[in-house]
Protein backbone atom coordinates (compact mmCIF):
# COMPACT_ATOMS: atom_id res chain seq x y z
CA UNK A 1 0.00 0.00 0.00
CA UNK A 2 2.37 2.07 1.04
CA UNK A 3 4.60 1.59 -1.84
CA UNK A 4 2.28 2.07 -4.08
CA UNK A 5 1.63 5.25 -2.97
CA UNK A 6 5.21 6.39 -3.18
CA UNK A 7 5.57 4.93 -6.88
CA UNK A 8 2.37 7.08 -7.66
CA UNK A 9 3.86 9.66 -6.22
CA UNK A 10 7.03 9.30 -8.31
CA UNK A 11 5.40 8.60 -11.05
CA UNK A 12 3.82 12.40 -10.73
CA UNK A 13 7.19 13.77 -9.54
CA UNK A 14 8.35 12.61 -12.97
CA UNK A 15 5.91 14.16 -15.59
CA UNK A 16 7.16 17.41 -13.37
CA UNK A 17 5.44 17.31 -10.32
CA UNK A 18 3.01 19.34 -11.22
CA UNK A 19 1.03 21.45 -8.15
CA UNK A 20 -2.87 20.25 -8.62
CA UNK A 21 -3.42 24.44 -9.19
CA UNK A 22 -6.69 25.63 -9.00
CA UNK A 23 -8.64 27.37 -11.97
CA UNK A 24 -7.52 30.98 -12.85
CA UNK A 25 -10.23 32.59 -11.96
CA UNK A 26 -9.54 31.99 -8.52
CA UNK A 27 -6.57 35.18 -8.90
CA UNK A 28 -9.92 37.14 -8.81
CA UNK A 29 -11.55 35.97 -5.89
CA UNK A 30 -8.17 35.87 -3.94
CA UNK A 31 -8.17 39.38 -5.34
CA UNK A 32 -11.50 40.49 -4.26
CA UNK A 33 -11.71 38.28 -0.68
CA UNK A 34 -8.23 40.27 -0.04
CA UNK A 35 -9.11 43.76 -0.31
CA UNK A 36 -12.80 43.04 1.18
CA UNK A 37 -10.62 41.94 4.14
CA UNK A 38 -8.55 44.90 4.12
CA UNK A 39 -11.52 47.40 3.71
CA UNK A 40 -13.25 45.35 6.56
CA UNK A 41 -10.43 46.02 8.88
CA UNK A 42 -10.21 49.80 8.12
CA UNK A 43 -14.62 49.89 8.86
CA UNK A 44 -13.24 47.75 12.44
CA UNK A 45 -10.78 50.14 13.34
CA UNK A 46 -13.41 52.93 12.96
CA UNK A 47 -16.29 51.52 13.84
CA UNK A 48 -15.28 48.54 15.53
CA UNK A 49 -16.94 47.88 19.01
CA UNK A 50 -15.72 45.12 21.96
CA UNK A 51 -15.11 42.74 19.35
CA UNK A 52 -12.65 44.72 17.43
CA UNK A 53 -9.75 42.13 17.97
CA UNK A 54 -11.74 39.35 17.25
CA UNK A 55 -12.90 40.84 14.01
CA UNK A 56 -9.27 42.52 13.39
CA UNK A 57 -7.52 38.86 13.89
CA UNK A 58 -10.46 36.97 11.54
CA UNK A 59 -9.95 39.50 9.03
CA UNK A 60 -6.05 39.09 8.90
CA UNK A 61 -6.74 35.52 8.40
CA UNK A 62 -8.99 36.27 5.69
CA UNK A 63 -6.25 38.13 4.18
CA UNK A 64 -3.55 35.22 4.00
CA UNK A 65 -6.43 33.07 2.90
CA UNK A 66 -7.12 35.75 -0.73
CA UNK A 67 -3.08 35.69 -0.76
CA UNK A 68 -2.90 31.98 -0.86
CA UNK A 69 -5.69 31.59 -3.25
CA UNK A 70 -3.57 34.18 -5.20
CA UNK A 71 -0.75 31.96 -5.07
CA UNK A 72 -1.93 28.45 -5.81
CA UNK A 73 -4.30 29.65 -8.84
CA UNK A 74 -3.28 28.99 -12.35
CA UNK A 75 -2.09 31.59 -14.80
CA UNK A 76 -3.55 32.31 -17.84
CA UNK A 77 -1.05 31.20 -19.84
CA UNK A 78 0.68 28.14 -17.83
CA UNK A 79 2.94 26.59 -19.97
CA UNK A 80 6.76 25.11 -18.39
CA UNK A 81 8.55 28.62 -18.31
CA UNK A 82 5.76 29.66 -15.69
CA UNK A 83 5.89 26.11 -14.21
CA UNK A 84 9.77 26.56 -13.77
CA UNK A 85 9.09 29.85 -12.39
CA UNK A 86 6.53 28.97 -10.12
CA UNK A 87 9.12 26.77 -8.69
CA UNK A 88 11.98 29.34 -8.44
CA UNK A 89 9.63 31.53 -6.56
CA UNK A 90 8.06 29.29 -4.34
CA UNK A 91 12.36 28.64 -3.28
CA UNK A 92 13.01 32.25 -3.88
CA UNK A 93 10.05 32.55 -0.58
CA UNK A 94 11.09 30.00 1.16
CA UNK A 95 15.00 30.98 1.33
CA UNK A 96 14.34 34.72 1.81
CA UNK A 97 11.26 34.28 4.28
CA UNK A 98 13.48 31.83 6.37
CA UNK A 99 16.81 34.01 6.25
CA UNK A 100 14.93 37.24 7.34
CA UNK A 101 13.24 34.95 10.28
CA UNK A 102 16.44 33.84 11.41
CA UNK A 103 18.36 37.11 10.83
CA UNK A 104 15.55 39.57 12.50
CA UNK A 105 16.63 38.43 16.73
CA UNK A 106 19.91 39.69 15.76
CA UNK A 107 18.43 42.84 13.97
CA UNK A 108 16.30 43.08 17.27
CA UNK A 109 19.28 42.72 19.54
CA UNK A 110 21.28 45.33 17.59
CA UNK A 111 18.26 47.98 18.07
CA UNK A 112 17.30 47.08 21.48
CA UNK A 113 20.74 46.56 22.52
CA UNK A 114 21.68 43.02 24.82
CA UNK A 115 19.72 42.27 27.97
CA UNK A 116 16.31 43.86 26.97
CA UNK A 117 13.46 41.64 26.18
CA UNK A 118 15.58 40.22 23.14
CA UNK A 119 13.13 37.70 21.65
CA UNK A 120 10.24 39.50 23.05
CA UNK A 121 9.26 41.52 19.37
CA UNK A 122 5.87 41.96 18.22
CA UNK A 123 5.97 40.89 14.30
CA UNK A 124 6.64 37.16 15.34
CA UNK A 125 3.00 36.47 14.74
CA UNK A 126 1.78 34.15 12.53
CA UNK A 127 0.49 37.12 10.09
CA UNK A 128 3.79 38.19 9.71
CA UNK A 129 5.44 35.12 9.17
CA UNK A 130 2.59 33.67 6.59
CA UNK A 131 1.98 37.00 5.08
CA UNK A 132 5.99 37.64 4.12
CA UNK A 133 6.43 33.94 2.95
CA UNK A 134 3.10 34.38 0.21
CA UNK A 135 4.46 38.50 -0.71
CA UNK A 136 8.22 36.83 -1.32
CA UNK A 137 6.36 34.80 -3.65
CA UNK A 138 4.26 36.94 -5.75
CA UNK A 139 6.82 39.51 -5.34
CA UNK A 140 9.15 36.99 -7.69
CA UNK A 141 6.48 35.61 -9.56
CA UNK A 142 5.03 38.74 -11.04
CA UNK A 143 8.02 40.40 -11.23
CA UNK A 144 10.06 37.66 -13.19
CA UNK A 145 7.10 36.91 -15.11
CA UNK A 146 7.45 39.33 -17.47
CA UNK A 147 11.08 40.20 -17.27
CA UNK A 148 12.31 36.44 -17.75
CA UNK B 1 22.32 28.51 -24.97
CA UNK B 2 21.73 30.25 -28.73
CA UNK B 3 18.91 29.62 -31.08
CA UNK B 4 17.51 29.92 -33.99
CA UNK B 5 14.31 30.00 -33.83
CA UNK B 6 13.44 33.45 -35.07
CA UNK B 7 15.28 32.19 -38.35
CA UNK B 8 13.21 29.32 -38.98
CA UNK B 9 10.40 31.04 -37.83
CA UNK B 10 11.05 33.77 -40.81
CA UNK B 11 11.85 30.93 -43.51
CA UNK B 12 8.35 29.20 -42.97
CA UNK B 13 6.42 32.31 -42.23
CA UNK B 14 5.18 31.90 -39.39
CA UNK B 15 4.84 34.63 -36.58
CA UNK B 16 5.16 34.15 -32.78
CA UNK B 17 1.47 34.05 -32.06
CA UNK B 18 1.55 31.00 -35.07
CA UNK B 19 4.46 29.10 -33.59
CA UNK B 20 2.99 29.26 -30.16
CA UNK B 21 -0.11 27.18 -30.62
CA UNK B 22 1.39 24.93 -32.47
CA UNK B 23 3.42 24.00 -29.78
CA UNK B 24 1.50 24.64 -27.09
CA UNK B 25 3.27 27.70 -25.57
CA UNK B 26 2.41 30.84 -24.56
CA UNK B 27 3.28 33.56 -27.24
CA UNK B 28 5.68 35.19 -24.36
CA UNK B 29 7.41 32.23 -23.90
CA UNK B 30 8.20 31.99 -27.54
CA UNK B 31 9.54 35.88 -27.18
CA UNK B 32 11.69 34.54 -24.25
CA UNK B 33 12.95 31.46 -26.06
CA UNK B 34 13.85 33.49 -28.93
CA UNK B 35 15.78 36.72 -27.15
CA UNK B 36 17.59 33.89 -25.02
CA UNK B 37 15.52 34.95 -21.58
CA UNK B 38 14.23 31.28 -21.72
CA UNK B 39 15.84 27.87 -21.92
CA UNK B 40 13.45 25.38 -23.11
CA UNK B 41 13.33 22.10 -21.89
CA UNK B 42 13.97 19.15 -23.67
CA UNK B 43 10.57 18.06 -25.10
CA UNK B 44 9.71 21.51 -26.20
CA UNK B 45 13.30 21.99 -28.44
CA UNK B 46 11.84 18.77 -29.71
CA UNK B 47 8.45 19.89 -31.18
CA UNK B 48 10.11 22.87 -32.01
CA UNK B 49 13.13 20.63 -33.75
CA UNK B 50 10.23 18.87 -35.14
CA UNK B 51 7.71 21.32 -36.56
CA UNK B 52 10.43 22.87 -38.62
CA UNK B 53 11.70 19.46 -39.68
CA UNK B 54 14.82 19.90 -38.96
CA UNK B 55 17.40 18.68 -36.08
CA UNK B 56 17.74 20.09 -32.46
CA UNK B 57 21.31 21.16 -32.98
CA UNK B 58 20.27 22.82 -36.09
CA UNK B 59 18.16 24.93 -33.91
CA UNK B 60 19.59 25.20 -30.68
CA UNK B 61 23.64 25.43 -29.71
CA UNK B 62 25.64 25.72 -27.09
CA UNK B 63 27.60 28.48 -26.44
CA UNK B 64 31.05 28.91 -24.75
CA UNK B 65 29.85 29.88 -22.01
CA UNK B 66 27.82 26.55 -21.46
CA UNK B 67 30.63 24.23 -21.27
Amino acid sequence: MKQSILKKFCEFEKKGGVFPLLPSSFKLIGIAISVIAILGMIFTYYYGDDHRVFFKDLLMHTILIGLFLIVIARDKNEDERIKNLRYRAFAFAFVLGTAILLLLPFINLLVNGFFEEVLEWEFQSFFFIMSSYLFYYLMYFETFKRQL
Amino acid sequence: MKNTVHVQRAIHKMTQADLSKAIGVSRQTVNSIENNRYVPSTILALKIARLFKVNVEEIFELEESDE
